[in-house]
């Protein structure tokens, strides 16, 4: 018999177990549990071990099905010849050496990582900033800032863009007609770039002070006191004890920001595109490569863009963790 | 001796993840393959899935040895509402034909890019919910002429050809057969601000070269300080290249066997360099077509003129009401004068429609013949591409009343009224310039590189040669043969 404490344990548990006696002299001591190869001495039912299975069965079949599959085929179009319907003609590594060689390409990707760092380093340090702030005891009314820092997050991307436009005219916009002057904003393509940063720290805001807000309340209070008590400042309390609290919220932060900015559409090409085109290279994100190869019937180089963007993705968000880690040890 | 017993499978997790990798990536991967077979040629059996679909019915009336009742699919892009007045146009015209044909319209995306994404989405299904007849402009005609998407229709346009305007003819052919019926034909108007080229003593005629265009604008822009000629912006619009491209008749991005020519063909050099002289000469409100700042500037009075497609007939009063007699229409200067803004826009009839010969009647009653070349300019202001109909409209025009549902408001800015009752006289003289570019099957693709390199130029920070020899390079490594796609 097996220890009988272990199986009144699993008794009260109310897992239903077939126990088969083993007439064995290597059984002598051990448990069922504990015997290597007593493969068939307990079994939880086999319901219970399909009901978490089930669970998960419909989103992971949404995902083979609608994700992994079609990325899967869009990694083999990468090495192809394709418009879209017609013959597929494979050749090799000559769409990404086409991509690689092109001087759109690095463009668009300096651009994409000009929004990221630009945009990234003011609207975090703000949106942190506005959390300490509100999460302080310096603030009253906090009910009242908190849905109005988040405002802007709620506007849907292309009316924040058109707002911007507007505003940002270069003859007729709001801000020029204020100052009386006529700087052009949005033709000249390096302020056009600024004022895509402005726009995504603007709509960005929001979001991640809530993030960091909630981070800011998960912190234990009893860490904060005992510093306070044994005499340290606020910049001290904050410097020292808040933020290395708060580095895995920051690691998330950063990590999805540069996921989503680096797959950035919306906002540089409403704003500085014309007549519905596509924004102009040097202020275009990369995605623009993929959608302009898609519609000119390009499919294998759309999907060789696509594949290195990932690739790319990828390493900056490994070198985020990696930096973050360290940061952590040290 | 022990009971031997059968073992049951117990699955363990990662055998279930397994089975569940492979059965959902081998779905995905058949539900995603190509259909490489060669197209069939039947039509789809099915209809058409729709992002909007409107249907006008027929007249109802006893049939009385009428042809059998047939729905016809008409795709177009933008949205169907505008669609409901022409084709209520058509069977007000052609009574005895909307008795048995009803027009379905469908609409292919906002613009006609996101509808020839659709067709090729549908070729790639075999034709799957191709409609009967569709609406293209023809830069597109190149490519979905020679994927065996338009039907020939040489045999059926032969009653129609000699009442065709050259330029028409043009727009609907590709290669030696005709393959699509012509709707309108993009010629090059001038639209200028008569009261401001009489101000600077300037008569759109004289200007003839180069030469003249910038003497005109440097003497309009001191006599109207705050007004320029033309405008023109650091990132020129798309059409900009087509108009002047398709001023020669010796010039194309590649030769037929896929060699580029922009590097050495002395007309992109042109182009080039005429855009550079016009931005920097200062006679241009530098400002871009269809930017933010565009609209506001016209009515303001900052643009003195546009060098133009004949579509900016109708945008104009809208843009700015209040100037209305102010404008007038004139041809281009006489060194560009000849081409098109891309081509035109034509009606093709599908090689998988069931119903190519009533799409055909619906399409030769609306464009080919006066009434309904009448009723359809009536209906969008687009001129008449038939001799008969420019005719009629010609003896229409002194004559003409304000339709009875239309606003007051709306009718004092109608064209006849905004630039006076002689404005489409211009605009058939223009229709007898019309060329049409060389157009292959990546010319969106050739354009967007081009106007890359053309905005280095024009900010400097490239020189003629490395622009142009950047877009040869880039064209090569991106687009390799412009003819294969």
């Amino acid at each position: 018999m097996p220890n009988t404490g272990l199986a009144e344990r699993i008794r009260r548990a109310g897992i239903r177990m077939r126990i088969k006696p083993v007439a064995d002299s290597a059984w002598l001591g051990r448990t069922a549990l504990e015997h290597p190869y007593h493969a068939g001495a307990i079994h939880k039912s086999w319901r219970n071990s399909l009901v978490p299975y089930l669970f998960v069965a419909p989103f992971l079949l949404f995902f083979l099905t609608l994700f992994l599959g079609p990325a899967v085929y869009s990694l083999y179009l990468s090495f192809c010849r394709y418009a879209g319907y017609g013959s597929i003609e494979w050749v090799g590594w000559q769409n990404y050496l086409a991509i690689w060689q092109y001087p759109v390409f690095w463009t668009e990707i300096r651009n994409v990582l000009f929004y990221w760092i630009a945009h990234a380093v003011p609207m975090m340090a703000l949106a942190f900033g506005l959390a300490v702030l509100v999460n302080s005891t310096l603030v009253k009314y906090k009910n009242l800032f908190k849905p109005l820092i988040f405002t802007p997050q709620i506007v849907a991307t292309v009316a924040a863009a058109l707002i911007f436009k507007n505003f940002f005219g270069t003859q007729y916009g709001i801000l020029n007609r204020v100052l009386g002057v006529e700087i052009p904003w949005l033709s000249d393509l390096n302020l056009a770039r600024w004022v895509v940063v402005a726009l995504l720290v603007w709509r960005g805001l929001g979001y991640w002070f809530v993030i960091f807000l909630a981070g800011l309340t998960s912190i234990n209070p009893e860490i904060l006191e005992a510093a306070m008590v044994d005499g340290a400042t606020s910049w001290q309390r904050l410097v020292y004890q808040t933020i290395p609290l708060m580095r895995n919220s920051f690691l998330f932060a950063f990590v999805v920001d540069g996921v989503v900015t680096l797959r950035l559409f919306a906002e540089p090409n409403v704003l500085v595109g014309k007549a519905g085109a596509l924004a102009s290279v040097e202020a275009a994100p990369i995605l623009n490569m993929v959608i302009e190869n898609i519609q000119t019937a390009r499919f294998g180089l759309a999907a060789a863009t696509g594949w290195t963007l990932f690739l790319l993705i990828a390493i900056l968000s490994w070198l985020q963790f990696r930096l973050f880690q360290q940061r952590g040890e040290s | 001796m022990a009971i031997q017993r059968k073992k049951r499978y117990q699955m363990t997790r990662r055998d279930f993840l397994r089975m569940s990798a492979i059965g959902a990536g081998a779905a995905a991967l058949a539900a995603c393959a190509p259909n490489v077979a060669a197209l069939p040629t039947q039509a789809p059996t099915t209809a058409p899935a729709a992002t909007e679909v409107q249907t006008v019915a027929a007249t109802a009336v006893p049939a009385t040895a009428a042809p059998q009742a047939t729905t016809i699919t008409w795709e177009s892009w933008g949205g169907t509402d505008r669609f409901a007045p022409l084709i209520q146009a058509w069977a007000k015209t052609f009574p005895d034909t909307a008795k048995w044909l009803s027009i379905k319209v469908i609409s292919g995306g906002q613009n006609d890019v996101e509808m020839y994404k659709q067709f090729r989405t549908a070729l790639s299904a075999g034709g799957e919910g191709l409609p009967d007849f569709f609406e293209s402009n023809v830069d597109a005609v190149p490519e979905f002429a020679t994927r065996g998407l338009m039907a020939d229709l040489s045999d059926k346009m032969k009653p129609y050809l000699a009442d065709l305007i050259p330029g028409a003819l043009k727009v609907a052919s590709f290669g030696d057969k005709v393959v699509a019926v012509p709707t309108q034909v993009k010629s090059k108007v001038w639209y200028y601000r008569k009261d401001l080229f009489q101000a600077a003593g300037i008569d759109p005629a004289q200007i003839k070269t180069m030469d003249d265009l910038i003497a005109a604008g440097t003497t309009f822009h001191a006599k109207n300080a705050d007004s320029f000629l033309i405008n023109l912006g650091p990132q020129p619009i798309h059409y900009w290249y087509g108009e002047i491209l398709s001023t020669w008749d010796d010039v194309r991005f590649a030769d037929p066997s896929g060699q580029w020519q922009v590097k050495d063909n002395p007309r992109f050099a042109t182009l080039l360099d005429l855009t550079k002289k016009i931005y920097d000469s200062g006679i241009a409100f530098k400002t871009d077509d269809w930017s933010t700042d565009w609209q506001p500037a016209i009515a303001a009075g900052k643009v003195g003129s546009f060098l133009i497609g004949s579509w900016m007939t109708s945008f104009i009063p809208q843009f700015a009401p209040d100037q209305k007699g102010n404008w007038g229409l004139a041809l281009w200067p006489e060194f560009i004068r000849d081409g098109s803004e891309a081509g035109g826009a034509v009606v093709a009839v599908s090689k998988f429609s069931k119903n190519m010969d009533a799409a055909f009647e619906f399409a030769s009653e609306f464009w080919l013949k006066p009434e309904g070349s009448l009723a359809w300019w009536q209906a969008t202001g687009t001129a008449p591409l038939i001799k008969s109909g420019q005719d009629a409209l010609r003896k229409l025009l002194p004559t003409m009343q304000k339709p009875a549902d239309m606003k007051d408001s709306d009718w004092a800015v109608a064209p006849v009224n905004y630039y006076g009752k002689d404005f489409m006289g211009p605009i058939f003289d223009s229709m007898q310039h019309v060329k049409v570019f060389p157009y292959d099957m990546s010319y969106a693709a050739e354009l967007t590189i081009l106007s890359q390199h053309t905005e280095a130029y024009l900010a400097g920070k490239e020189t003629l040669a490395q622009a142009l020899g950047g877009a040869q390079a880039d064209m090569q490594s991106q687009i390799g043969n412009p003819y294969k796609i």
